[in-house]
């Protein structure tokens, strides 16, 4: 997913920077040649398969009219997303309110279904561990919160349909003092009103 | 019916709208007077008992047949230990045990190597009242510097022991006693397997504790206004923080704060009349100032990394708070004029939750290194920091107004006591009285 | 392609002001998937480009306070060294009068057998016994603004960080005048209200054993034995008090010195 997307990125601004430089060189430039604009289509192509394809069904994308692949893509992606928005719990390093990379996939199912659920609406719960001062183990837990909440805006979701709270120290899950419990404490819980 | 119970706050005695105000006394009352006659425990010293100015406190006299239901001079031997400006003399290595200055004999405390003797006799008079006569005798100078009489009712007894050690104790420091103070703090504990908070109030030994408030969501950071008479506290009855702020004696109640986001780290301006917390409603954690009167305000920081734990300055010019502006929490200065910020703190990577001593002088935090928390200390006119290395906590410690002790909580497995350490970090002491999941003590001012 | 081109300008446009507009994103046909993923993307770079911001925002904080502490340092070796110079003419001089008295004069001068162990207030006193009184050059008005400023600082303003400033600016413009030795008996004061009494004792001494003649000689022999008494140099403290009695009976800091001598 990650490398997926980095290519893309690349691609874009390599494209930016093609038609850039053609406009100025040349003229008569028509636009794309043939050769990009195969290479583009099959980007593209590559792009829309590697998103449905997850499972290999035997079924070729031929079998199927426009619609009824549309609709197989969509519910696929919405169980997929189904499960991932099982996950209700993103985890953080001590002393640090920045959202792992690893827990990218989860935080966009949840935008996912907040941006398809205009009604639904979600608590974000901040949590630490209990090592530090308790105040500055509240700040930290809203700030968890709010870096939750800033993934999801950003990527679609009303900020109506989100509150946060901070609990800092006061709500463990694990109540030992162990360096596991402590990254089991330090989390934001996701919770759906 | 358990809905109901979570985010209910049961109302106790001295947390009470005014109707019930009367009843709260009352409880008060009974809760006192229903007092044992109690055996008192010995505060434990556990670091640094040699090093203060040689007292003994003789047993106390008592007229015959009277059953005494408290240790007068046991609370008084407790309270000199745990100032930690003074040696206590064990009774049992006393050679005499006179009960007047008639009978002392400086000879025989010179040979025991006191500097001062304190005697006394109490009595129950026929109105019920007991009357405490007391000395005070300089051994060197062989000279009396106290004599004096308190009364005290039955209930008062306690009261008149803090009252009688804090003359002691000023007669030979000439430093303000604070035995008459008080310890806010909050206790969690779990009752049927739900979290319960109390916030509470005692003697600054830890006896006598009254509860002011109890609920089902946590209950921090209480701070005395400076009259002694009121407290700010955060609460999140409702689910929700909010800042408020309570009479002690008659127990009413007001909500300061509801805002979006944080509502925490309430404390008074030296003056009283206004506060300094920490709010997020415009995005990141600041801190503001609300002026009490007319509930307005101010935003003071503004930086999107975390800025919390403000605590004034005993002039007012400047206040201290935690940013992790540079990566980790680190201790600041914003001068009020200017508007300012300094970083005050620059060894280790934890530094939070600062306090000024009372003289303006130095200030007090918590200090992490390697993932361990100790007390740390800053002399503001140096820039010099140093650790309290006995004193494993992290948590703020409460400041005695009179700038000689701090108190705080430290843990062993599951179970926390109360310890007080000198501010010079030389002698530690445990007191012997145990409130179960105690947290966040703070020291009320001199009443 | 046409659809392509806007997209990625935009997307240079939001990494360039920092900004993350999630309907500007949107509002593109070209499947919102695509452009919700480089929204993500973004935000992740803030993030790491907020935690790298903080990063070295702590490098400046710590790098201004070591720079602060080289500064105070290299004044204190100033005043070390200054300290060390006037040391090295006090022995000197011992030297050039022993020289002129003869073999005689070893036993005349009590003090002179300690001068070899660096006890400099002794040595001092002996030396500035047989010199004469000196006409202190007197300042002119920009002397004395500079001088002001020095004052200023420590009375007013209670600077004292930078009033020392002053001091070390002052002497080196305006040497050898009368407000120099005064700025040195400041230079003490200042330390002393520090407790930085290690170079409140170098400046105090710098008067006491260069300038005895001065009218600031008793005050600063006096303060340096309130620095001695300060640093625990209890014997120290009592000579240097005895000193002030006897070389200055008349000066105001006689009484002070005896009443001093008393609680010691």
């Amino acid at each position: 997913m990650k490398t997926m997307n980095l290519r893309f990125l690349v691609m874009l601004l390599l494209l930016a920077f093609v038609a850039g430089c053609s406009t100025t060189d040349t003229q008569d430039d028509a636009g794309l040649t043939d050769e990009e604009a195969a290479a583009q289509a099959e980007e593209r192509a590559a792009r829309s398969r590697a998103f449905g394809a997850g499972s290999g069904d035997g079924i070729s994308d031929e079998d199927l009219s426009q619609e009824e692949r549309a609709a197989r893509d969509a519910r696929r992606a919405a169980e997929e997303g189904e499960d991932l928005r099982q996950e209700r719990v993103i985890y953080f390093d001590f002393d640090s309110a920045e959202i792992k990379r690893e827990s990218r996939a989860v935080l966009e199912a949840h935008a996912a279904y907040l941006n398809s659920n205009g009604n639904a609406s979600v608590t974000l719960q901040g949590h630490t561990d209990e090592r530090g001062t308790k105040e500055y183990n509240l700040a930290l837990g809203e700030r968890r919160a709010e870096a939750v909440k800033q993934f999801l805006v950003v990527n679609d979701v009303r900020r109506g349909q989100i509150e946060t709270v901070s609990y800092g120290e006061e709500r463990p899950v694990n109540e030992s003092s162990s360096e596991e419990a402590y990254s089991e404490n330090r989390r934001v819980e996701i919770d759906y009103n | 019916m358990y809905n109901q119970i979570m985010d209910t706050v049961r109302p106790q005695p001295g947390t009470l709208s005014r109707p019930w105000a009367g009843f709260a006394v009352a409880a008060l009352l009974l809760l006192l007077t229903a007092l044992p006659a109690r055996a008192e425990l010995v505060i434990q010293v556990t670091e640094g008992a040699d090093r203060g100015i040689p007292i003994a406190v003789v047993p106390f006299a008592v007229s015959s047949g009277e059953e005494v239901p408290e240790e007068i001079a046991t609370i008084i031997r407790n309270n000199l230990t745990m100032s930690g400006d003074f040696q206590l003399l064990e009774p049992g290595r006393m050679l005499s045990l006179p009960t007047f200055g008639d009978t002392l004999h400086y000879r025989d405390w010179r040979l025991l190597g006191q500097q001062f003797v304190m005697l006394g006799s109490l009595e129950r008079q026929d109105d019920g009242r007991y009357v405490l006569e007391y000395e005070l005798y300089d051994v060197s100078q062989q000279r009396r510097l106290i004599r004096s009489r308190a009364t005290a009712s039955r209930q008062q007894l306690r009261q008149m022991a803090h009252h009688v050690s804090n003359r002691v104790y000023e007669t030979v420091t000439g430093i303000d006693g604070i035995f008459t103070t008080r310890l806010a703090f909050v206790t969690r504990t779990r009752e049927g397997g739900d979290l319960l908070y109390r916030l509470r109030i005692s003697d600054i030994d830890g006896v006598n504790p009254v509860t002011l408030l109890e609920s089902d969501e946590p209950i921090l950071s209480p701070d005395w206004s400076p009259d002694g008479k009121e407290l700010v506290y955060v609460s999140f009855e409702g689910g929700r923080p909010g800042i408020y702020r309570q009479t002690i004696a008659s127990g009413e109640r007001e909500r300061l704060t509801e805002f979006r986001g944080l509502n925490s780290a309430p404390v008074w301006s030296p003056d009283g009349k206004s506060l300094l917390m920490t709010l997020s409603k415009d995005g990141s954690a600041d801190i503001y100032r609300m002026v009490l009167g007319s509930r307005n305000v101010e935003q003071l920081t503004r930086h999107w990394a975390i800025n919390t734990e403000a605590s004034w300055a005993p002039d007012g010019r400047s206040f201290v708070y935690t940013s992790d502006r540079s990566g980790s929490p680190q201790i600041y200065q914003m001068d009020r004029r200017s508007g300012d910020s300094k970083r005050l703190t620059f060894e280790g990577n934890y530094n939070a939750s600062a306090q000024f001593s009372p003289d303006g002088k130095s200030l007090y935090f918590v200090h992490g290194r390697d993932r361990q928390f100790f007390i740390g200390m800053l002399d503001l006119e140096s820039g010099n920091q140093r650790i309290l290395h006995r004193t494993p906590t992290d948590e703020a410690p409460g400041i005695a107004p009179n700038g000689r002790l701090l108190i705080y909580v430290t843990r062993q497995g599951n179970s926390r006591s109360l310890e007080l350490t000198t501010t010079d970090g030389r002698s530690q002491f445990r007191l012997p009285i145990e409130h179960e999941g105690i947290r966040d003590p703070a020291w009320s001012p001199l009443p | 392609m046409q659809q392509v081109i806007p997209a990625s300008l935009v997307l240079a446009l939001m990494l360039a002001a920092g900004a993350v507009s999630a309907q500007s994103v949107s509002s593109f046909q070209d499947g919102s998937d695509r452009e919700g993923q480089s929204s993500g993307e973004l935000f992740f770079v803030i993030q790491e480009l907020r935690q790298e911001v903080r990063r070295l925002q702590g490098q400046l904080e710590e790098q201004a306070n070591q720079i602060e502490r080289l500064n105070r340092q290299g004044r204190e070796r100033y005043v070390d060294l200054d300290e060390r110079l006037v040391d090295v003419g006090q022995r000197l001089s011992t030297v050039e009068d022993g020289m002129a008295k003869g073999s005689s004069a070893a036993g005349s001068g009590p003090g002179l057998s300690q001068g070899g162990s660096g006890n400099l207030v002794a040595g001092t006193v002996d030396s500035g016994a047989s010199r004469d009184r000196r006409n202190y050059r007197q300042p002119d008005d920009a002397e004395r603004a500079a001088y002001g400023i020095i004052q200023k600082r420590i009375h007013e303003e209670k600077d004292y960080d930078r009033a020392a400033d002053a001091v070390y600016d002052f002497v080196e413009k305006y040497p050898e005048g009368d407000l120099t030795v005064n700025a040195y008996y400041w230079l003490g004061e200042i330390y002393l209200i520090q407790k930085n009494l290690d170079q409140a004792r170098r400046a105090f001494s710098i008067v006491v054993s260069r300038y005895d003649d001065h009218r600031k000689a008793p005050d600063a022999l006096y303060k340096l034995a309130v620095t001695q008494q300060q640093r625990g140099d209890k014997e120290d403290a009592r000579r240097s008090l005895e000193q002030v009695i006897a070389r200055y009976p008349n000066a105001d800091a006689a009484p002070l010195a005896r009443n001093l001598l008393g609680s010691l």
